[in-house]
């Protein structure tokens, strides 16, 4: 790879004023970043108002990880083993806000392969919570009245073994 | 709150949980959840996925008195043998009305039995979904030689019926039953091409677009002898075109007439291709030819089982063969075995089920959400 390609930093700024220098091939991955830098907005700093520093440090990881492209084909398939190794150590994370924090951020910034990534973690981290706990993970009130929400748990009241 | 996870996100995340009793219990979260699971453009696209480990849903009939349908769910993970999962499934309670139940088929997660009352005049078709527990039902008027199937019709997603009847002397005649309409329809004679109305068929099974069956013709000529014509007669479930798939010579020569009776072609399904299998002969002793067909619609042969296979009811992950082994006249019930292709061993399934000769049925690996969005236990009438 040349190094004028590689070379060209940028410098993006969390919400609690961190700043962070990562290399514009490597943001390019995020849709939001790259529509900035073609409207030519990226001179100075770009100020992520909706990503904490910790998050965002995060988000650098991954991209970082996925920006590495593999010299050959045996290569490639090494790489690819090692990618999906990557992402599946990278979701175990410790807090688990910080999984919904991921998601947020990969929405707003637009990079769609860590959107499917942490959905899938957050979707697969539901699946055997009961219904009072997704409420509570998504923040998401209760809008049914009791007897609505009986007859909603009557017709399947198997699904709430 | 820029806290919260906004709604098409939430979306995201729901349409990616894969396993549909989670999904059942979700839909009390909140009405925006609710309707979301329950509208169709959600039912369509989850479609049909393969469960996690691979669960199969096995019927049978435990008791010849009663011959109620008994159903289990065995999980194939990446064990040698097949599991057990504890919880029995509670089979549609439209089946335990009937005196007696036969499998039709099975397709994205759904499958149908034809029960047949004390009379067997007014039958009914059941379509079952035992992942969400919830069934319909179509009442059938009895007629003679009657063949039904049934398929998922993979672009709306409308569970299919079909029936093809071929009255003595008379031409064929085929209806189509589709949930959406919730009435059956004649196909136009100009989809049947099917030659000779003394085609016989076997049993069924759906891969992609269509619904298979093994089937075999027996043609006199005109020196007394009888020619039996082994084939596969396929439906298609978007055209609704019944058609015959030609078997080649080198396998329907193998095929045999074990004590002069012609029991033709069966069908199975592995990894998503299509498995004809049928008796053969080795060295004068009865056993079964497995074959595969490919994508161009040729056919090879897999192997050959050395026992006298009568039903083949599907293949784990690792590719051993399920089997009923044919037993001697006058066994009442019996047990299952695998056959391991590669060691060519048979040994039996050790799952302690032990069930009446030839009731055994096992679904396709899949579940799917189809039939949340319908009222359990309707029974359509029979109108034609």
């Amino acid at each position: 790879m040349s190094s004028s390609s590689s070379s060209k930093m940028i410098e993006l700024r969390s919400s609690d004023g961190e700043t962070f220098h990562v290399e514009e091939t490597v943001v390019l991955q995020s849709e939001t970043i790259k529509q900035m830098i073609d409207d030519d907005c990226a001179n100075a700093a770009i100020p992520l108002p909706n990503v904490t520093s910790m998050t965002l440090a995060k988000v650098i990881e991954y991209i970082k990880k996925h920006a590495e492209k593999p010299k050959d084909d045996d290569d490639k398939k090494v790489a690819e083993e090692d990618l999906k190794k990557f992402d599946a150590e990278f979701v175990k994370v410790d807090q688990e806000s910080m999984l919904f924090d991921l998601v947020r951020a990969a929405n707003y910034l637009n990079i769609k392969s860590l959107l499917d990534l942490t959905c899938q973690a957050v979707a697969d981290s539901i699946k055997d919570l009961s219904v009072e706990e997704v409420r509570k993970k998504f923040n998401i009130q209760n809008d049914f009245t009791p007897e609505e929400e009986a007859k909603v748990r009557k017709e399947n009241a198997w699904a709430f073994d | 709150m820029s806290d919260n996870i906004p709604v098409d996100i939430q979306r995201d995340i729901i349409k990616k949980v894969y396993d549909v009793k989670s999904l059942i219990r979700m839909r009390s979260v909140s009405k925006r959840w609710k309707s979301f699971i329950e509208s169709s453009q959600f039912i369509k696209g989850y479609g049909a996925r393969q469960t996690q480990p691979p669960s199969r849903i096995l019927t049978y009939e435990a008791d010849l008195s009663s011959w109620n349908v008994k159903s289990i769910c065995l999980v194939d993970d990446d064990t040698e043998t097949l599991k057990v999962q504890e919880q029995e499934f509670v089979v549609s309670p439209l089946l335990p009305q009937c005196h007696m139940s036969l499998a039709v088929g099975s397709c994205d997660g759904l499958l149908c039995f034809y029960g047949l009352n004390e009379t067997c005049v007014n039958n009914i078709l059941v379509i079952w979904n035992p992942f969400i527990r919830k069934s319909f039902g179509v009442a059938v008027v009895f007629k003679d030689n009657s063949v039904f199937g049934f398929g998922v019709c993979p672009v709306t997603r409308d569970p299919i019926l079909v029936k093809l009847l071929c009255p003595l002397h008379k031409p064929w005649h085929a209806e189509v039953f589709t949930l959406s309409s919730g009435v059956w329809n004649m196909i136009p004679s100009g989809n049947l091409h099917l030659p000779s109305q003394t085609i016989r068929l076997n049993n069924q099974v759906v891969i992609d677009r269509f619904i298979y069956w093994g089937a075999f013709d027996s043609i006199p000529a005109d020196n007394g002898e009888v020619t039996k014509n082994h084939m596969l007669v396929s439906f298609d479930l978007i055209t609704n075109e019944f058609n015959v798939v030609d078997l080649p010579d080198t396998l329907t020569n193998e095929v045999i007439s074990p004590g002069g009776l012609v029991m033709g072609v069966s069908v199975s399904e592995l990894r998503g291709s299509l498995v004809v299998y049928g008796p053969i002969s080795v060295e004068g002793a009865d056993c079964c030819g497995v074959w595969v067909m490919e994508r161009d619609r040729s056919f090879t042969k897999l192997y050959t089982i050395l026992a006298r296979v009568s039903n083949i009811l599907g293949f784990t992950k690792s590719g051993e063969t399920i089997i009923e082994v044919r037993k001697e006249e006058g066994v009442t019930f019996t047990t299952l075995d695998f056959y391991d292709p590669c060691s060519k061993h048979i040994k039996a399934l050790g799952i302690g089920i032990s069930g009446v000769v030839g009731s055994f049925f096992m679904g396709s690996p899949r579940e799917s959400l189809l039939l949340v969005d319908h009222s359990d236990l309707h029974v359509y009438s029979d109108d034609s």
